[in-house]
């Protein structure tokens, strides 16, 4: 896949534009991207005001989101806001833009050259960990953070801002090789952080496993559910006399 | 040191917090007993669910729900590991590391 040149994206071209105009740039990468896909592109915009979450040290919590339903791909609008680069914008583009091809992947398997990676996808999104689980310990931030669709959608993000910036762009600037570094350091410590909670370098398979686990405990549920039944002890219509010892007849309805 | 009250904890998060569950379940299954400090916040938490200002080497409980992005009573249990001298030095050690780190959801 060659990624489509958009010149908004260069880090001296975005300092000059107004948000709008940043936020087209991002759209004009996922017209460009989607139809490389295959896939119908989203909307990218900002995460609505409500949806925002913000730390106490000013830096979103959510840097991103992608609504399948709604087709949109959200950002936070500090990331597109002012002096800010446009490398943790761009970056987190591409990472919720993987998770709209991982959502069409799962719809049309035959795009992605991978199938066992597919049917990874697939349940990780029915038993998807997500910030209740990490709130209530259900679930450890690096069950998150290496579940089979985020580990992807970051490896891709990193490997596609570092294609844009030092392939394409030769991008050599302090700025960049600034972030490069932080976003490195980043990766490095969720990696460590793995190894401390799970107590295993296979901290991916882990995740993946701990995420099979969570799907197969949602199907049971799920199966539970569809077996309640509402038992309805409905005689038989006619007058037929039953014997001591016959079962009346049933009729059993399913509730959902 | 200090039991938590599971069921009324329970009701608390299920009833009032709309929490699912057998998440509450889980996470209450094996609830340390708390250092004192730790649970007078909890029965603080219980009266009017507010979070007091209760620290241990220097993390607040406020600031590790929300570094952590975790439910106050998690916050307490990972606090309460830090007091706990039977936990090997190295864990606790650890464990300092990554309170002080904030998450991120993308």
């Amino acid at each position: 896949m060659t990624l489509p040149w958009i010149e908004e994206l260069r880090e001296e071209n975005w300092a000059v534009l107004s948000v709008d105009r940043r936020l087209a740039a991002l759209n004009e990468m996922e017209r460009a991207l989607a139809q490389q896909e295959t896939r119908k592109p989203c909307e990218v915009k900002g995460i609505p005001d409500e949806s925002r979450r913000i730390g106490a040290d000013g830096e979103p919590i959510l840097r991103g989101h992608n609504d399948p339903i709604e087709k949109e791909i959200q950002i936070d609008p500090i990331l597109l806001s002012g002096d800010r680069p446009p490398y943790q914008a761009v970056e987190t583009y591409f990472h919720e833009a993987r998770h709209a091809y991982q959502d069409y992947a799962i719809e049309h398997p035959e795009i992605h050259d991978g199938p066992e990676q597919v049917a990874d996808w697939q349940k990780n999104d029915a038993a998807y960990i997500g910030e209740e689980d990490i709130e209530l310990d259900f679930a450890k931030f690096s069950h998150y953070r290496w579940q089979p669709v985020e580990a992807d959608a970051n490896r891709i993000a990193y490997e596609r801002t570092e294609e844009l910036y030092t392939g394409m762009f030769q991008d050599a600037t302090k700025q960049y090789q600034d972030y490069r570094t932080n976003v490195e350091k980043e990766i490095f410590e969720d990696i460590d952080y793995a190894v401390y909670e799970f107590e295993t370098s296979d901290y991916e398979q882990e995740a993946r496993l701990f995420m099979l686990s969570k799907h197969e405990a949602e199907l049971d549920m799920q199966k539970q559910d569809s077996l309640t039944q509402t038992d309805t002890l409905v005689e038989s219509s006619d007058s037929e006399e039953v014997e001591p010892g016959e079962d009346y007849g049933y009729y059993r309805g399913y509730s959902p | 040191m200090y039991k938590i009250n599971k069921e009324k904890v329970r009701k608390i998060l299920v009833d009032e917090m709309n929490y699912t569950p057998y998440k509450v379940d889980l996470l209450l299954k094996d609830y340390p007993s708390l250092r004192d400090q730790l649970g007078e916040a909890v029965e603080q938490w219980l009266k009017d669910r507010t979070v007091a200002d209760v620290a241990v080497e220097g993390f607040s409980i406020k600031d590790v729900m929300e570094k952590r992005q975790v439910h106050f009573l998690v916050a307490v249990k990972k606090l309460n590991i830090l007091l706990d001298k039977s936990i090997p030095v190295e864990e606790r050690d650890k464990l300092r590391k990554t309170l002080s780190r904030q998450v991120v959801f993308k």
